[in-house]
């Protein structure tokens, strides 16, 4: 195998160790976690890393191979939507009245919290659990108060991608809190 | 430092509890913030793949795994079943490509079984655009066309290549003075893969490569040749009949060669040489679009 190759091959091995998960949950998340297309799902993962290693020479250069990756996901997850003529077959719509039941489990979680008599060890339990990035976030925007354009300059990414971040923490925390009650 | 426009915690309360209960009293229905993350995930996925913002794209899958409670990582021995089929896949097509390849070998040992046989005068003025002499030259074993200026004294040891592949076809001509024609239509179903350049001494070979869903490919090969030198091209064939096809007043020639289709000619120190998985008609079509249309 000449170094070229050796090169080319150790490329898609990171591509794949890198974005090989990411690639499944965005294909998932294209189908919107559908259970019954989830043989689609893999396929589709499958031939974006296919198309990867055929393609991987060019790859290399290609100025965002990230992008590359979910646009070929993206494509190929329509070409096979259009071919099964599901899309509107296996729609799935929230029940309202699921949605409406939990708004009200939400003011309930609100009002075991506010009653309960140890808040601080609560808290100190409930933050333990969020990861590194999570606790850097919480510290900065609800410490520091940081602005979402700062926090966006800051992790390096886009103001929308920082509020869906934001807002990914805030879901945390309420899991967790619901959590905690149902042990305890 | 800048503050945040809206304060959500009041001063006096920046405690981890009041925090969490700030968090706890902001009621949003999930299923409104799924619709907004898929809204948000679908327009990013819609941007081009060079701007396109992982980020963003990242952190809706992520929110929406989240609101459905579905935030499990893959398994890893999944991944690798999953890679494993990926490899499988990845060795049949090169196995596919190989069989091409051998298939062109093959061609190539078998070549000339049938003679062309064309009047060479008339073949030598009709390829003679700006060359000042063109000879086909036909023997058993080969179908021969040459182009010559003046002799190519340089030493073909010399005329090494220098070899890039491109991913698209602006990038492969980009500094080219000699631009060849090139096809604006191929067959439903066709798209353009990728190119491949070699820069030689007295001559460079452009090569595009398309391809369907069925690997079933065409390949334009173009050697494009310098005013001071040599052109200089065998072609492969099988025994079925050699059709002459006119277009623009320059004689293209299609034959068959195992189960492709070729058509070669030249004009304006090129020599294009098309083979695919294509009928001769839609040959044709292509030289047409080549140039300029039926």
């Amino acid at each position: 195998m000449g170094r070229n190759d050796k090169n080319a091959e150790a490329f898609y091995e990171l591509l794949c160790n890198q974005y090989f998960e990411r690639i499944y949950s965005y294909c998932k998340r294209l189908v919107k976690g559908q259970a019954q297309l989830m043989d689609f799902v893999e396929d589709c993962t499958q031939n974006t890393f296919l198309e990867a290693r055929k393609q991987i020479s060019h790859l290399r250069d290609h100025p965002n191979v990230e992008g590359w990756l979910y646009t070929t996901a993206r494509n190929l997850i329509n070409q096979s939507y259009r071919s099964m003529y599901v899309k509107k077959r296996y729609e799935v719509m929230m029940n309202e009245n699921i949605a409406n039941n939990l708004i009200e489990f939400d003011r309930e979680l609100e009002e075991i919290f506010n009653s309960s008599v140890d808040g601080d060890k609560l808290c100190a339990d409930i933050l333990s659990q969020l990861n590194a990035n999570e606790s850097d976030l919480y510290r900065d925007y609800y410490k520091n108060t940081m602005s979402v354009s700062e926090l966006a300059k800051k992790y390096d990414v886009s103001g929308t991608a920082m509020t869906t971040r934001i807002y990914r923490l805030k879901k945390k925390i309420k899991n967790l809190v619901y959590d905690y009650f149902e042990k305890n | 430092m800048e503050k945040r426009s809206k304060e959500p915690i009041s001063p006096n309360t920046n405690s981890d509890k009041e925090i969490i209960k700030e968090i706890l009293s902001e009621k949003e229905r999930d299923a409104d913030v799924k619709d907004r993350m898929y809204a948000i995930l679908y327009e990013a996925s819609s941007a081009d793949e060079a701007t396109m913002d992982t980020d963003l794209i990242d952190e809706c899958v992520k929110a929406l795994n989240l609101i459905e409670g579905r935030e499990e990582r893959l398994d890893p021995e999944k991944i690798k079943s999953m890679r494993h089929k990926v490899d499988q896949k990845y060795k049949n097509w090169l196995r596919a490509q190989r069989k091409h390849r051998l298939k062109k070998l093959l061609g190539q040992s078998v070549a000339g079984l049938i003679l062309v046989f064309f009047m060479s005068s008339a073949v030598a003025s009709a390829l003679g655009y700006n060359l000042v002499q063109t000879v086909v030259d036909w023997g058993k074993e080969t179908f021969h066309l040459s182009a010559q200026n003046q002799p190519n004294v340089q030493d073909n040891d010399h005329n090494i290549a220098d070899k890039k592949n491109y991913g698209n076809i602006e990038e492969v001509l980009h500094d080219m003075a000699v631009k060849p024609l090139l096809p604006q239509w191929v067959p439903d179903g066709f798209a353009f893969k990728y190119a491949e350049k070699f820069v030689r001494l007295d001559n460079t070979n452009v090569v595009l490569y398309y391809e369907n869903s069925a690997y079933k490919t065409i390949v334009f090969d173009f050697e494009i040749y310098t005013d001071q030198a040599s052109a200089d091209a065998s072609f492969e064939k099988d025994d079925n009949m050699v059709e002459f096809y006119e277009k623009n007043n320059i004689p293209h020639y299609i034959f068959q060669n195992i189960d492709r289709v070729q058509a070669v000619w030249t004009s304006s120190n090129v020599i294009y040489n098309v083979s695919g998985d294509v009928s001769a008609d839609e040959m044709k079509k292509i030289i047409d679009s080549m140039n300029g249309g039926s």
